[in-house]
């Protein structure tokens, strides 16, 4: 393992790789920082330049990305009241009251404070449970990784915003559509319609920016969003590193709390931060302050949107389950790369791209903060440019990194396509995180079927490890619609339905 | 309105499901075994929301979720509830979508590096009214940021209607 350890960190801090880092943490700092964009779209525009690349380089640039999205999103939260990512709401509440009382860079501070150790401390655990998870995942067979596959989805499903069993269909959606193309049991061709395109099936970078790029893209230009005023920056950054490290018992707490519960594939940022937030209002005395620019709610959420990147990393690195919509195209990434999720990231060369992950993803979120930290006021200049301004911009990239998934205009049409069905599923409240794992986990669910299929039979249905997830599914399930029907009756009937008047 | 686009939506969705299901019979036993296992399972967690969605619009009035308005969806972003905004958001949707297409199709005609440029040059010109100077500057950097971008990852080009 030392040796594993020492060699990735030879691969890390090998001048290209440590370039295609701080290139991949640049750009998940851009992202985060505007509105409506986030880490999956981020890592889905990023995700077709990685063909080709060296194993570590690919892995740093793809990490880098994805460990500092979650502190460029800080500046929209703080300064706008906007929050970057969905990971960034519960920042809003008193990072934006900090920011109008005219604390504004000592709530930077705090909050890239706060994310930077936040981030290590996920790396930290990261590391640990690499070396716990080993010998469990070592013990599981097909059979059991096929179940995984599907606690994944279900997790992801019921756990997502909106109606559970909508969640588990938009999954089940992504799973049909990635069955298109050759089989991996057998050489036949499925639901190709004889397009010589679809043999291969459609490429991830395709579906992940036709899922969530492009219809943000035409939201904000439609909606004509533009801020028009900036608070005033006042105060100091070292101010809020100070108050961070007055509370750093809450930061550790915090980060520890991120990372155990990003272990749970499905549950998101969004929901992490929440309950961190909500954790520490609940146990501090004088709660009143917090929502009024209490910078005790501020730590909470930017040490646990930071540190849930490590956890999120573990049941994709071990397990092959991605937690969120990122970490399922760092999955297809891996593919990409021509690595393989599941137990050979423990053992051999697969261990060691997994500490120089470990070893990124702790680099990335230094290299982020230092970089926020220098960019606080041109950084936030340019949050307050137009949707019309920037959005064409991002329209070109968008389509060139959707045409170098497979170098052909298919992957174009298919863009338009998939962004036109993903934007009306936006619009009804259809959840679109849940169609994304469903499409990255076909693949390996269809293997470890087949796997399982052809070495026990049917009878793998009947094995202990087995019946142990099938039951846990059934829970979640239930737990799922259980939860649903519960705030329909606290709240009267209207826990999932808008307001009067909407149509 | 939102209300009919969901059942609608949820109505398709279980279509699929079920044509695949019937697609995947034709398939080879190893081929067909995962695809049907899903749409098994879409078209059972699909009926369900869809019994739920028409429920829900016959108890509340609406079939659409709270999370419409807790994400950024189109409506929820503009701020206004009422028939008229709403209709405006979508037109200007429309309009967006057609510059989308619409470049597209000029990088089937002319190529990726001029209909790039035409398009950041002119979106801007005219939608972002950036003015005329600062929008050709505009143009000519997504050229060359294109060709270098091309030229670093010896990535081809889309082919044109000509090549």
């Amino acid at each position: 393992m030392a040796d594993a350890a020492l060699e990735a960190l030879t691969h890390v801090f090998a001048w290209q790789t440590l370039i295609f880092m701080v290139f991949g943490a640049g750009l998940g700092l851009l992202v985060g920082l505007f509105p409506g964009m986030g880490g999956t779209v981020g890592m889905s525009i990023l995700l077709p330049f990685v063909f080709g690349m060296d194993v570590f380089q690919g892995v740093a640039f793809l990490v880098g990305a994805m460990a500092t999205t979650n502190t460029g999103d800080t500046f929209p939260s703080i300064l706008l009241g906007i929050p970057g990512t969905g990971a960034s709401q519960a920042t809003i509440m008193d990072g934006y009251p900090l920011a109008k009382k005219g604390k504004a860079a000592t709530a930077l501070g705090a909050a890239f404070f706060s994310s930077m150790a936040g981030g290590i401390l996920g790396a930290i655990a990261l590391l640990g449970m690499l070396f716990i998870a080993r010998p469990i995942v070592l013990a599981l067979g097909s059979p059991e990784l096929f179940m995984f596959t599907l606690l994944g989805l279900s997790m992801v499903g019921v756990l997502s915003r909106g109606s559970p069993f909508a969640g588990l269909t938009a999954g089940l959606l992504g799973m049909l559509l990635g069955t298109i193309g050759g089989a991996p049991a057998t050489s036949a061709y499925r639901f190709t319609f004889d397009s010589l395109y679809l043999f291969d099936g459609i490429p991830l970078g395709v579906f992940a920016l036709g899922l969530f790029a492009l219809p943000e893209v035409l939201d904000l230009l439609a909606s004509h969003r533009s801020i028009s005023s900036l608070p005033t920056l006042s105060g100091s950054r070292w101010q809020g590193v100070r108050a961070v490290l007055q509370h750093r018992w809450l930061l550790v707490r915090s980060s520890l709390m991120g990372t155990g519960l990003a272990m749970l594939p499905g549950l998101g940022g969004t929901v992490i931060d929440w309950i961190t937030y909500g954790i520490a209002r609940q146990t501090s005395r004088d709660a009143e302050s917090f929502g009024r620019g209490d910078i005790r709610g501020l730590i909470a959420p930017e040490a646990a949107n930071n540190s849930k990147d490590g956890g999120t990393l573990i049941p994709t690195l071990v397990f092959g389950i991605p937690g969120n919509g990122s970490t399922a195209i760092l999955l297809g990434g891996f593919t990409l790369l021509g690595l393989q999720a599941g137990p050979s990231m423990v053992r051999g060369e697969g261990l060691s791209v997994s500490l120089a992950m470990v070893w990124t993803l702790a680099l990335a979120n230094i290299v982020g903060t230092a970089i926020c930290f220098s960019l606080v006021k041109p950084v936030a200049r340019l949050t307050l440019v137009r949707a019309q301004v920037l959005m064409p911009f991002l329209i070109v990239i968008i389509v060139y990194a959707a045409y170098l998934s497979s170098r052909s205009w298919g992957d174009i049409a298919a863009l338009l396509a998939i962004s036109a069905l993903a934007w009306l599923m936006k619009q009804v409240g259809w959840p679109r995180p849940p169609m994304l794992i469903g499409f990255v986990l076909a693949e390996p669910a269809e293997r470890y079927l087949s796997i399982s299929y052809n070495r026990f039979g049917y009878g793998f249905a009947a094995r202990p490890g087995v019946i142990i997830v099938a039951a846990l599914i059934v829970a979640i399930i239930g737990s799922g619609v259980w939860r649903q029907r519960n705030q329909r009756l606290k709240t009267g009937g209207s826990a999932d339905t808008p307001p009067e008047g909407r149509p | 309105m939102l209300s009919k686009v969901r059942l609608t939506l949820d109505a398709v969705v279980l279509l699929l499901f079920a044509w695949a299901l019937s697609q995947a019979h034709g398939f080879p036993r190893l081929a067909a075994q995962f695809p049907m296992l899903v749409a098994v399972g879409g078209l059972a967690f699909g009926a369900v929301g869809l019994a739920r969605d028409i429920r829900r619009l016959r108890s509340s009035g609406t079939a659409v979720g709270g999370d419409v308005m807790d994400t950024a969806s189109l409506s929820a972003m503009v701020g206004d509830d009422s028939e008229a905004g709403l209709a405006d958001a979508f037109r200007a949707l429309g309009r967006y979508a057609a510059w989308i297409v619409g470049y597209v199709t000029t990088v089937w005609l002319l190529g990726m590096v001029p209909a790039s440029a035409v398009f950041v040059g002119v979106f801007l010109a005219r939608e972002a009214r950036l003015g005329l100077v600062r929008s050709a500057i505009a143009a000519a950097a997504v050229a060359v940021g294109l060709v270098f971008l091309s030229d670093l990852l010896s990535a081809p080009w889309p082919h044109t209607i000509w090549s």
